[in-house]
């Protein structure tokens, strides 16, 4: 796969999920040092060719004020720690479908159930891209492990 | 028909058949446009940017420069005339990238995505949409007929329908 | 004319979403049903009509592709008219879902516009 390919496929299918259906802006890139904090994560396993895993994570005010905005609900605050976490696997449902498909449209890609995760994820090197972007309150973590070939 | 001219950073409703709302050199700036068919009341708001927690004393004083301030506004000045909300054909225009630095400026981006957000959280479909672009637009109100027109730099005037971006609809062979 | 309608996903935010068009589109939905696999779809339409169906695609237990082909093979329900609602979008999948017979197939991330745009072409061409 050509260099950079994945990144492109991060930032055009984050910003594509983003823009559509939470009405919210990719301000770019999140400076390098800037710490995702007080974040919440959500992965998925993916199958196809080849097959994966998907980490997203955004900070928590940002996550529950994504979450209104999605569900159309004026008072982000009135939202339960439930209704926030199925926004955010649904997010990443997306940005994963969005991502596979710009990588992967000639194969059948299956995207597994996406699952809260308790803590950041831990894979890094080679074959691991990650990229985040600034949301104005927050930060957007994109990770995308693809296995072998 | 009489021609009511909407500037920017302003807002007009009208609720008379032969009144034509209009509004010129929609750029960045992002009309948006409501008709009531029954009670016969249409309302067309010219906006310049998408929040107005950047100038709250501003947007006291010009409510309608700004996305937030400006839709409820007019929308409640609809009410205020008859109209209701569940009635309502809805339509934007505008929001085109004027300035050519790799999107730094976006704010046509910035506030149709802020027109979109506060449309769906008031709970209120977009009828018609043309956003976008590079092009400067012009449009037009019918109060009497609910039929709205736009115009790009160097076209001619044409009805805006119901948009279908998006969907994927399959080609049977 | 009021309409009843089945959503399948194992979402439910995208359920609420997808609810939230509906209660604003102007359309007449009498019921909107809900499952979130294929499996529970098929239990909901042993019990009520329903007169059109969304589904997304990849879901537990049984995939919305399992899920329309089990469609088909009934001698009601293959008169059903489903819209697939799906984050995948591959040329394969949609090719697929197309030879199955869905009426539509949308890509995630819609706008609501699109989705209300969408439910009434199918609804339309419904034989209700």
């Amino acid at each position: 796969m050509p260099e950079g390919e994945q990144e492109k496929a991060i930032a055009e299918g984050a910003r594509e999920v983003l823009e559509t259906m939470f009405f919210a802006e990719v301000l770019g890139p999140a400076p390098a040092e800037a710490v995702l904090e007080d974040e919440r994560w959500v992965r998925l396993e993916f199958q196809g060719n080849p097959p994966g895993r998907l980490s997203v994570g955004v900070s928590a005010p940002a996550a529950r004020r994504m979450a209104a905005d999605f569900l159309g609900v004026e008072d982000a605050e009135a939202l339960s720690e439930a209704q926030v976490g199925e926004v955010l696997c649904e997010l990443a449902n997306m940005i994963g479908g969005s991502i596979l498909s710009r990588l992967e449209s000639e194969t059948i890609f299956d995207l597994g159930r996406p699952e809260a995760a308790a803590s950041a994820p831990e894979e890094a090197g080679a074959g691991v891209v990650c990229c985040r972007f600034d949301l104005g309150d927050g930060m957007l973590a994109v990770r995308l492990a693809m296995r072998g070939g | 028909m009489n021609l009511v001219i909407v500037g920017i950073s302003d807002c007009r409703l009208s609720n008379r058949p032969d009144d034509a709302l209009v509004t010129y050199a929609l750029g960045s700036c992002v009309a948006v446009a409501i008709h009531d068919p029954v009670a016969r009341v249409g309302g067309l708001l010219h906006i310049m940017l998408p929040e107005s927690a950047i100038g709250p004393e501003k947007a006291r004083q010009s409510p309608f420069m700004f996305v937030d301030t400006g839709v409820p506004l007019l929308f409640r000045s609809a009410y205020e005339l008859g109209a209701e909300k569940r009635r309502l054909t809805v339509w934007i225009a505008g929001g085109a990238q004027v300035m050519n630095d790799n999107g730094a400026f976006d704010i046509g981006r910035r506030n149709c995505l802020a027109v979109r957000k506060i449309l769906w959280r008031a709970g209120v479909l977009i009828h018609g949409e043309e956003t976008g672009g590079c092009a400067s637009r012009t449009v037009r109100l019918e109060v009497g007929t609910g039929r709205f027109w736009l115009r790009g730099a160097g076209e001619t005037e044409r009805e805006l329908a119901a948009s279908k971006r998006g969907a994927e609809w399959p080609s049977r062979s | 004319m009021a309409f009843a309608i089945l959503i399948v996903d194992d979402s439910p935010a995208m359920r609420s979403f997808i609810r939230r068009v509906m209660d604003l589109s102007g359309l007449e939905v009498s019921s909107c049903l809900e499952a979130s696999n294929g499996e529970e779809a098929l239990d909901v339409l042993r019990r009520h009509w329903v007169d059109a169906v969304l589904t997304d695609i990849n879901m537990p237990c049984m995939n919305g592709e399992q899920f329309v082909r089990r469609l088909g093979e009934d001698a009601v329900l293959k008169s059903v008219p489903v819209l697939v609602v799906s984050t995948d979008a591959t040329d394969v999948r949609i090719r697929r879902m197309l030879e199955l017979g869905v009426r539509g197939y949308l890509k995630k991330p819609f706008s609501p516009e699109v989705l209300r745009e969408e439910l009434e072409r199918v609804l339309e061409g419904s034989d209700a």
